[in-house]
């Protein structure tokens, strides 16, 4: 079973997304901000897919990617960036980041489903 | 006698006073543009704060007019520098002040004594903003367990249904029902052997009586031959006797008597071969009676217990054909319905969508709050500074905090722009 990382300041919104993707069997460990996330990254876990909220407290979602991307282990891990973010300029800034995609809240289950499969081999 | 007091330099700060005021609460109605339930919020905004924003807005439409109305009647005086120092401005006039300028004095503390209520409506907002961001929570997580209750429960029947109804399980339940029908059809076969060897029994029975019969009647006849042999051995034994006269008179006697009991031997040989006769008719006729009546209710029997057999091996079938594709119409069904679900459970982001944008409400609410408290400063102390020109830096704070194209949209369309912002792709990946 893939294992999918949530990262978002909202319960309902990992509630939600948690929904969506374990019912279509995807395994799911979900955190509250940026620096939990990162934490339990450091520890070694190794999700085969993040899912990260944009603006989360102190830290937010592309320094979160960026952190991640310094760490070896999963410089080649995919990150979707999920938010409610519509501008330009920040997918810019998450593509330059090493987010692997962008996707905008609300997301429909079947696109979401659509693009985990695509950005995690084997899923 | 008091000099003319300078009418231009507190004109002119009245004038800069009220056109803060004026933008400030002019700010008021784009908050409540921003406000508006639209699509979005439709049912989120309680009505006592719609009805603060309204009331808001309805003061900053009557100071625009109040200002309006002044600033036509100071134009007719002569224009006043908007560079002029406040404290200059202020240093004549209180003891100076024509009644008119007084009057206008007035009026912009009691303005100012106005908006120092606003902040409460700020608090007021941001609380209630609070109370909608919560219970929507509250009701995101209630509808998401619901869900997670059915979808549970949808899960256990779905893997009851796949264990129950999958084809071996079915194969399992017609193999045996064919087995417990094998071993019915062998037991109607083994009362049928059962049944027939009883009949050859009994039919053996009635022959045994026929032959014990014919045996009887057999021995009878000897006897009747032995009672005729008898009946002339007295008839001859009378002629001897009649021949020896007297002598022979007892031996007549003896004579007549063993021919009464021949003839005696006789009928009763003749009646035991008629009652035997009898006898063998009854028991034949009684057996044949009751063998074939018991073969016919038998037959009777069986042929009902077949055919019960036969109904319910083809009502078990029927049973099983129609259970399978029950299973199969659930299965379906479930898996249907399992896409909805997961759409609900979807459809639950709109809130953390709702709580973003009333979130950002707040905060513009509290902007503004800021930027009054500020001008309210200034009409209650002439002797402030007043920066006119940060309400537009705030405004645009404001746009650029937005995050959302269908946010920065609805502000331009409150700026009176005609200008939209394209969503842009919803997914992409890099």
């Amino acid at each position: 079973m893939k294992t999918i990382l949530l990262v978002d300041d909202s319960a309902t919104m990992l509630m939600s997304i948690e929904g969506v993707l374990t019912k279509s069997g995807f395994g799911v460990r979900k955190v509250q901000s940026a620096e939990a996330a990162l934490e339990l990254l450091k520890g070694g876990f190794k999700p085969d897919l993040m899912i990260t909220d944009l603006y989360m407290g102190a830290m937010d979602g592309i320094d979160l990617i960026k952190a991640v991307r310094k760490q070896p282990a999963l410089r080649f891990m995919p990150i979707l960036l999920l938010t409610t973010e519509s501008q330009q300029a920040k997918r810019a800034e998450a593509k330059a980041s090493g987010a692997t995609g962008w996707l905008v809240k609300p997301v429909q289950p079947t696109d979401l489903i659509k693009v985990v499969k695509q950005v995690v081999p084997g899923a | 006698m008091t000099a003319t007091p300078p009418a231009i330099p507190p004109a002119a700060f009245v004038r800069a006073a009220f056109a803060a005021a004026f933008a400030a609460l002019s700010v008021l109605g784009l908050v409540h543009a921003v406000a508006d339930p639209g699509p979005a919020l439709a049912g989120f905004v309680p009505p006592l704060v719609a009805r603060a924003i309204d009331d808001l807005v309805s003061l900053a439409i009557g100071f625009s007019l109040f200002y309006a109305i002044l600033a036509r009647r100071k134009r007719r005086a002569v224009p006043a520098p908007q560079t002029a120092p406040v404290e200059a401005a202020l240093a004549p006039i209180e003891p100076t002040t024509t009644p008119e300028m007084q009057a206008i004095i007035d009026k912009a503390r009691q303005i100012a004594e106005e908006l120092d209520n606003y902040h409460f409506f700020t608090e007021l907002l941001r609380r209630q903003v609070e109370v909608i961001i919560n219970m929507s929570e509250g009701a995101a997580n209630e509808i998401f367990n619901n869900l997670s209750d059915v979808d549970q429960a949808m899960g256990e029947l779905l893997s009851f249904i796949d264990q129950s109804g999958s084809n071996d399980s079915v194969a399992a339940i017609i193999g045996h029902a064919e087995n417990q029908l094998a071993a019915n059809r062998e037991v109607i076969r083994q009362f049928e052997r059962q049944r027939a060897d009883a009949r050859r029994d009994s039919e053996k029975d009635q022959k045994n009586i026929r032959e014990t019969a014919q045996s009887l009647a057999s021995m009878i006849q000897d006897v009747r031959g032995i009672a005729h042999q008898t009946n002339m051995l007295s008839f001859n034994a009378t002629i001897e006797a009649a021949r020896a006269g007297n002598a022979g008179r007892g031996f007549a006697v003896v004579a007549a008597e063993v021919k009464a009991l021949s003839r005696e031997s006789d009928r009763a040989a003749q009646n035991i071969h008629s009652g035997i006769e009898a006898l063998q008719r009854i028991v034949t006729t009684s057996l044949e009676a009751i063998v074939h009546d018991r073969a016919d209710r038998e037959d009777e029997t069986f042929a009902e217990i077949n055919r019960t057999v036969a109904h319910l091996a083809e009502n078990l079938e029927l049973l099983i054909s129609h259970q399978r594709d029950v299973l199969t119409k659930v299965h379906t069904e479930n898996l249907r319905i399992a896409e909805p679900i997961k759409e609900l459970m979807a459809s639950i982001q709109f809130q953390d969508i709702i709580r973003q944008q009333l979130n950002s409400l707040t905060t513009t609410s509290a902007m503004v709050d800021e930027h009054i408290e500020s001008v309210r400063r200034v009409l209650g102390n002439l002797s402030d500074d007043l920066n006119i020109h940060s309400l537009s830096e705030k405004l645009k704070d404001t746009y650029d905090r937005y995050v959302m194209a269908q946010q920065r949209n609805a502000h331009l369309q409150a700026e009176g722009s005609d200008a939209t912002e394209a969503e842009g792709l919803r997914i992409e990946l890099f």
